[in-house]
């Protein structure tokens, strides 16, 4: 199911009243590649995927983002550690969140991973990545 | 350690320290022995095996994959491949089926012993650790046998397994198995009387139902809190649907419940290798695996997510495939990451003294919260 991403809250809080109360997991995955113009808008993909331990369904929710999106911390409680870790490997920003910070990375290191325009360079011990 | 105000003092528990046995840290504000507030620090071993993914092509990623959990190695394999094959619809012999199911199900026992070997560590149970290390030695020589290593050392390949087991390993195993399990049982009873650990890992750390959910929490650290939920029965992979078992379920949500719920999960495994081995015999006509020659194989364009449930809880792959020999993207959901947040709520209100019996009855592996 794709939704649009202000309606993210919403959608979510009605699926969570109807049982869905589980979020098993939020997956990112970014839409635009290195060969894209460097000014032009990033666009990354957020899966959520929900379960209903009484019914024993799974639900899919795709939305589209620009870099920003309302957190989901309020609903599921999980999502707190998620959002964290795809801030800190992709540079999305969650609104209210209560505490987004680099989850795994140096608290000082200044880019985000997974996202598209960070390649592998070997380097030489010492060196500066 | 840093005095805040007359009474609160801020304890940092780094990962070299000796409650912790793991690489995770632990900043904790006490108030005399009390817990008042707990933040797991993440992120001492992350070693970007997400990243790496989309640097190398899918032969030279599983090395990376089986260390995601040292201890677990096969049921990550499992869930790679089985994100793969269900990509590119690969369907696996029914020999293959059921040697991945035998492998898979003796990992678990070594890993739930490895559990209940650090569990009786965190209580000073020294007795119980070795004990414990002993009968772990003596599955992972088994393990050996079927695979070639202690590690998974390639024996799962795309499309089935490497090579077939001689009928002379499957009977060898055949004759271990009784023996193990009444080593196993006069073992596991020791410690489910003794009152080292009935005493001190009762009534702490309780989860309930309800916020066991909501943090996501699966796997045995859920079915202790009362609810029945195994993705062997909830999403049959392989050949589980075939296979009788039953899932055990307790009700208190406390430390104890989930070791007494590991024990038993190591006696249902050891029956599911047996009927494993019985059917191995049985079809040992079939081929194991499909010839497939992962260096130049490129999996369809799409999307796939696999379910597994590996000894921690539920592991999920998500792997995105734009047709060439490299993934575009993998996600792994780990169980571990999950059971750490719940620490947070858990540790509040406790004693100091409490603090590594919580943490290891959650059975917490940092490379998995890392990854």
């Amino acid at each position: 199911m794709k939704i649009e991403a202000i309606h993210i809250i919403k959608t979510l809080n009605e699926f969570k009243n109807k049982g869905f109360i589980t979020l098993l997991s939020l997956i990112a995955e970014e839409l635009s590649t290195m060969a894209d113009d460097a000014n032009s808008e990033k666009k990354f993909l957020l899966t959520y995927t929900l379960y209903n331990p009484v019914l024993r369904e799974f639900k899919q929710i795709e939305t589209v983002v620009n870099a920003e999106i309302h957190s989901v911390c309020t609903l599921f409680k999980s999502a707190n550690y998620d959002e964290r870790e795809i801030y800190d490997l992709f540079g999305v920003k969650f609104k209210n969140h209560p505490n987004l910070d680099r989850i795994f990375l140096d608290k000082n290191f200044s880019r985000h991973p997974l996202a598209a325009d960070v390649e592998i360079v070997e380097t030489q011990a010492g060196e500066e990545f | 350690m840093q005095r805040m105000t007359k009474d609160k003092i801020t304890i940092n528990i780094e990962p070299n320290h000796p409650l912790t046995r793991d690489m995770i840290g632990f900043s904790l504000i006490t108030d005399g022995e009390k817990i008042l507030k707990a933040a797991p620090e993440l992120g001492y071993s992350h070693c970007c095996i997400e990243k790496s993914a989309q640097d190398r092509p899918i032969c030279q990623y599983l090395p990376m994959v089986e260390k995601i959990d040292y201890s677990a190695s096969f049921f990550y394999l499992q869930a790679f491949f089985s994100a793969i094959e269900s990509l590119s619809g690969i369907e696996l012999p029914v020999y293959a089926q059921y040697a991945r199911v035998l492998a898979m199900e003796l990992n678990r026992i070594t890993a739930h012993l490895l559990f209940i070997g650090r569990f009786s560590g965190a209580l000073h149970a020294n007795n119980a650790v070795f004990q414990a290390f002993y009968l772990r030695d003596e599955v992972l020589n088994i393990l050996k046998k079927v695979c070639g290593g202690q590690k998974p050392c390639y024996y799962y390949v795309l499309g089935g397994i490497k090579k077939k087991n001689s009928d002379e390993i499957l009977e060898q195993i055949k004759t271990f198995i009784p023996k193990f399990t009444d080593k196993f049982t006069v073992y596991a009873d020791s410690i489910k009387k003794n009152p080292v650990f009935s005493d001190s890992a009762r009534n702490i750390g309780i989860i309930d139902t309800q916020n066991a959910l909501e943090y996501s929490i699966t796997g045995v650290n859920l079915r202790a809190s009362g609810l029945n939920l195994d993705f062997r029965k909830e999403k049959p992979y392989l050949v589980y649907d075939k296979l009788e078992f039953q899932v055990p379920t307790a009700f208190e949500g406390d430390c104890y419940s989930r070791l007494c719920l590991r024990i038993d999960e190591i006696k249902i495994a050891l029956n599911l290798v047996k009927q494993c081995v019985d059917r191995l015999l049985a079809t040992c006509g079939g081929d194991c695996n499909l010839g497939i020659n992962l260096m130049d194989f490129c999996p369809k364009n799409g999307t796939a997510v696999s379910f597994t449930e590996s000894p921690r809880g539920l592991v999920m792959c998500h792997i995105v495939s734009e047709g060439g020999s490299r993934l575009k993207r993998v996600k792994w959901r780990t169980p571990s990451f999950y059971s750490v947040q719940i620490l947070e709520k858990l540790l509040t209100g406790h004693n100091l003294t409490d603090f590594t019996v919580i943490f290891n009855s959650l059975d917490i592996i940092s490379s998995e919260v890392d990854r």
